[in-house]
Formats: structure tokens, sequence, C-alpha cells
């Protein structure tokens, strides 16, 4: 707590005389004397591949463990139970889904083969090797600046 | 199964006189991600909170070379932590730093800026990003026949009906050798013109609808890629529009969306 | 069979041989008891990625850099977009190594097809290398690269007379 206030009062003196004890001042400043220890004494390439490896590592620079009190760690339990149980739900909502159009297909083939076997048959055809087209895009998080291809011409 | 077996005993009674039609699920897949409920933005922001705490300090000195003016900049941007310094009492417990990191917080990294503020201009590379709203003006207007309408969600093509109720485009099947994904691509041409890059996404149909007289509609699936899709003569229909399942239901009756809604995604 | 076995679990356990090899200082192993093994966590950021055609996608990386710009993607190559008319095709490496290459020796690769005419003349007769080599001397300000090829052909000669240097230093 005293240093700053010495600070002030010298800086306060220097104002108010300042060629006067600039001797004074003279021994208070610091030199930098020679390096005693030698600092970097890898050769480049090899100080490279250190670098390159304390990323890889963890060492100085993991951080703390989380301590969570045990009000805390039930909150984080629910949280993660909570999210199970939403899981569970959209994955039976969509087995449901997926049953029901299962079920329909089968339906609808079955109607098919009573009502027409030729229209049947061409809609059993196995494909192979059908791939999806270029122009189907993966959504993205927000959309492009032309939001959909309206001039599409047929060869 | 009950409705199977009626089927087939309307099969046997009509014979051959029966009638095929193709019908089309025609749909637009989303463009941008669903949206996100609230359990779920609150789930993500808590994990991804803990995964920031639990990452390691970041090592600047690999991606800034020593001496360069980017890792200058870089130095000068972050807000360093309290330092522990003898004989001070610290409230939130005795900082423990690492790496210039305080170890038991997540590391806030200030990132200096390099794109230029003023530029507005599209040709400019370095321009900030700003993304595009996910509310388009098709939204903003209400218009159900644009395609640029609820982009998050998967759009299906309704026609209506000269009785004024709301369906999938059919298309009648004269020819027995004309499969049925086949005569129903034709029709959506035929329907909305010949300019429409459509995917038909298997020749097996997905489910049938029975009408009254006796008539059956198959129902076949199929993306819209391109083009633009413009009733072409009202004969059979006055109107078509672009809607989400949720917006079906509230279109069609109940009965005809017990049969198809099934079929159509949730997103 | 023992033999080679030891001989294996020594060149196993053994520095990595290499030409370009690194002796990087040895740190005391650090041993990570049972139970307090923690995964890898690296520091990522949150990144905005534009793509070409204006969309934007949100991601994480250990790059620091907060947004990317993509100026060449799927978004408009026209690979991927077969059917698109309006793409404006931009290439990325428009001021890149390659292209500066390009422009600056260009020419070489349009008149390499005359510089291997040649050298296929000058293969079958072996004998005319001299009189070829005189012809090239003669038109030196077309400076092409058969003129090398004419050298290497015509006085390539083994020394067999001297001290060959070698890698050992004279001991003294």
């Amino acid at each position: 707590m005293t240093l700053p206030t010495t600070i002030t009062t010298t800086t306060q003196s220097i104002k108010n005389t300042p060629i006067t004890n600039s001797l004074k001042l003279a021994p208070l400043t610091l030199t930098r004397g020679k390096r005693t220890k030698s600092k970097g004494t890898l050769p480049p390439l090899v100080q490279r591949a250190v670098t390159q490896l304390s990323v890889l590592s963890a060492s100085r620079k993991q951080p703390k463990l989380l301590k969570v009190s045990r009000e805390d760690f039930i909150k984080h339990q629910t949280i993660h139970h909570c999210w199970s149980i939403y899981q569970k739900e959209l994955r039976e909502k969509r087995n449901v889904q997926l049953k029901l159009q299962y079920k329909s297909t089968k339906n609808a083939m079955d109607i098919l083969q009573q009502l027409s076997p030729k229209m049947f048959e061409a809609a059993n055809v196995p494909e192979d090797g059908k791939r999806f087209p270029m122009e189907l895009k993966v959504p993205t998080e927000f959309p492009p600046n032309k939001l959909w291809n309206y001039t599409f011409k047929k060869d | 199964m009950i409705s199977f077996r009626r089927s087939l005993a309307d099969v046997a009674q009509n014979g051959s006189g029966s009638r095929i039609a193709a019908g089309l699920i025609l749909s637009r897949t989303p463009i941008v991600t669903p949206d996100i409920n609230q359990l779920e933005s609150q789930y993500y922001e808590y994990q991804s909170q803990l995964r920031r705490r639990l990452m390691w300090t970041f090592p600047y000195y690999f991606y800034y070379k020593k001496g360069t003016v980017a890792e200058r900049r870089f130095i000068s941007a972050q807000r360093g932590p309290i330092s522990r310094q003898p004989g001070v009492w610290y409230p939130k417990g005795v900082p423990d730093i690492k790496h210039n990191r305080e170890r038991s917080k997540k590391q806030e990294i200030v990132l200096p800026r390099e794109n230029s503020e003023g530029s507005q201009n599209d040709d400019d590379l370095s321009r900030p990003i700003i993304p595009n709203s996910r509310i388009t003006q098709a939204d903003e207007r209400g218009d159900l026949s644009s395609l640029e309408r609820q982009l998050a969600r998967t759009l299906y093509l309704l026609v209506q009906t000269d009785r004024g109720e709301w369906r999938f485009p059919s298309f009648q099947v004269q020819n027995d050798d004309v499969p049925l994904h086949i005569r129903a691509e034709e029709g959506i041409k035929e329907l909305g013109g010949q300019e429409l890059l459509t995917w038909s996404v298997s020749n097996t149909p997905a489910g049938v609808l029975q009408n009254s007289n006796g008539s059956h509609e198959f129902l076949m699936k199929s993306h819209i890629l391109a083009g633009k899709f413009e009733l072409q003569g009202k004969k059979n229909f006055q109107s078509f529009a672009w809607l989400t399942k949720d917006e079906i239901q509230r279109h069609v009756d109940d009965r005809y969306f017990a049969e198809t809604g099934f079929l159509l995604a949730d997103i | 069979m023992l033999r080679s076995l030891v001989f294996k679990r020594f060149a196993s356990a053994g520095p990595p041989q290499g030409s370009s090899q690194l002796s990087i200082p040895r740190r005391p192993a650090k041993k990570i008891r049972l139970g307090k093994a923690r995964p890898a966590i690296y520091h990522q950021f949150d990144v905005l990625v534009e793509l070409s055609d204006g969309s934007v996608v949100r991601r994480r990386s250990q790059f620091p850099k907060n947004e990317i710009r993509l100026i060449q993607d799927q978004r408009n190559n026209p690979l991927w977009n077969p059917t698109r008319t309006d793409l404006v095709v931009v290439d990325a490496n428009a001021s890149g190594k390659v292209d500066r290459f390009k422009q600056k020796y260009g020419s070489i690769f349009s008149n390499e097809d005359t510089s291997k005419s040649v050298q296929q003349e000058g293969q079958p007769g072996a004998k005319k290398t001299e009189s070829e080599a005189e012809s090239a001397a003669g038109d030196e300000d077309e400076f092409g690269m058969d003129d090398y090829l004419s050298m290497l052909n015509d006085s390539s000669k083994q020394i067999k007379t001297g001290k060959l240097a070698t890698k050992k230093r004279d001991k003294k």
C-alpha cells in the first residue's frame, strides 16, 4: 500500500524541480544485465516439433475437474434423464410411423396385385444403383441468397 | 386389416371394371435445418457450456508465429485472467493460472476482427458474414403457392378440386403398360408445366386410397428439385398450395388425413 | 526363432529410423492412475461458414477464426449442379501459384511437342548428334529444352581416373 504514494510524491517532486532531483533518481533506474540462463537452446526444427507435440498433449492445458455439489449433480442427472426420455419418445414415434408406412405399402401392393398384375410387376422391379440426384442439397442453418431455382430447362 | 378385407371384396364385386389412378405426393425437402424447440435449445446450451468449461487451453503459440503482428494483435485483444498476488484475499477462490488461463473457469477468447467493418459491398470477400433470414417474404405475405415458404419444413403439393376440397393430385391410368411412377411424373408435368425437375423416390406405391365408386388411387412419392410449378389450364383443379403436414391437417378432412398423414414427414 | 523374436522386439522398441531424424528431448512420462484418464477436449471455436451461394453453416473448429467464406464449393460447381444455367463460376485459384506459373511458363508447354519430336529424331541416329549439337549452338537465340538434351546425349563420359570423394575424412 505504501508503494503508490511514494511514486506520486516522487512524480510531483519531478514536476516541481525537474533538474535538481535528477541526480537523486539516477540510482533507481533499472538496467538489464546480461542473461545468464540461456533460453531456446533447441534448434528451430526441434522447437517446431515440440510445439506441435505440445498442442496434442494435455499437460498444463487441462482445466480443473468439475466439482459439483450433490444438488447440482442431481440436477445434471435429471437433465440427462429428461433428454433420454425425450429421445425415446421421438424414436418410438418414428418407429410407429415407419411401421404404418410399411403396412400401407404392403396393403397397396396387395391390392395392386389383385387389380393389375402387370403394373404390380412394374412396381416390383428392383432399383439397384438408384442414386439421389445431385440437386438435392443438405439443409443449411441459414438459407442461400437464391432460394429456389425457377429456371429449369429441359434438354 | 378390416379395410383390406373389404377392399378385396370390392374388387371381387367390381371385377375388371375397377379403375386405377396414380396419385402423387410431391414434396419439397427442407432448405434449412429444422427449428428446435425450447427443450432442445436449452439442452444444447447446457452441453455446450459444459464442453467449453472442460475444453483445454487454446494453444495460441501454435497458430500464431512468435514475433508476428498477428500474434501481437491476438495477445492484445485478450482480457487476461486475474493473477495471484501474495497477501490478497480472493472471494471467488485463489486463481490457478496456467498458460494465461484460469483453470477453474472456461477460457474466453476474443479473436481480433480480421474483416473490414465498413465495406458492405458484395464484391469484398472480407466483408462480415450476415446470414439471410430463415423467414422469407413468402412467409410474411402468407403466400401458400410459393415454394419459398416454410424453409425448415417439408412442403407437399396439394390441389383443390372443383368441389372445393383439398387433396393430393391424382391422374387416371389408361394404359396398363405404363408403370405407376412414370404415369405420376407425366401427370404432374401435364398439370404443372413441362419445365419441372422431379425425382421419384421409388416405383412402389406408398399407399392406396379407395373411393366409394370402387376406383383406387395409388400414392407415389416424389421430390421437386427445380422449376416453377404453375397450373396449366384449370380443367380438373382450381388452385394449388404447398403445405406442411400441420397445414394439410387443417385443409383436408379428417378421414383423408387419417389415411395419408403417416406418409408425411413431421419436419 | 527366439533370436529373431528378440530382434523384432528390440527393433519395434527402438526410435524410428529415418534420414531426417529429430531427437526430441525426453520428458519424464506422467503416470495416469486408474480412473484418472480424461478425454482430450481440444479448444474449439464456433465458426460461421458461408458457402458460395450465400447459405451459412455453423460449425466448430480448432482454427482461430470466427468466419470463413468459401469461394468455390459444391454449391457453384457445375459438376454438382448439372441443371443450373445461372451459375457464376469463380476460379478460386485465379491468382494462385499454379495460375501464375501457367501465365509465366505457358509458352514452354505449348512448344513441348516440337522438343519431343526433336528428341525422337536424335535418339535413333546416335552418330548424328555432333552435327545436331553444332546446329543447336548455331541458333543460340532460340533457347529451348532440346539444348540440354543434346548436351546430355553428347558428352557424357564416366570419369575413371582421380580420387573419388568419400564421406570419410582423411585421418591425419
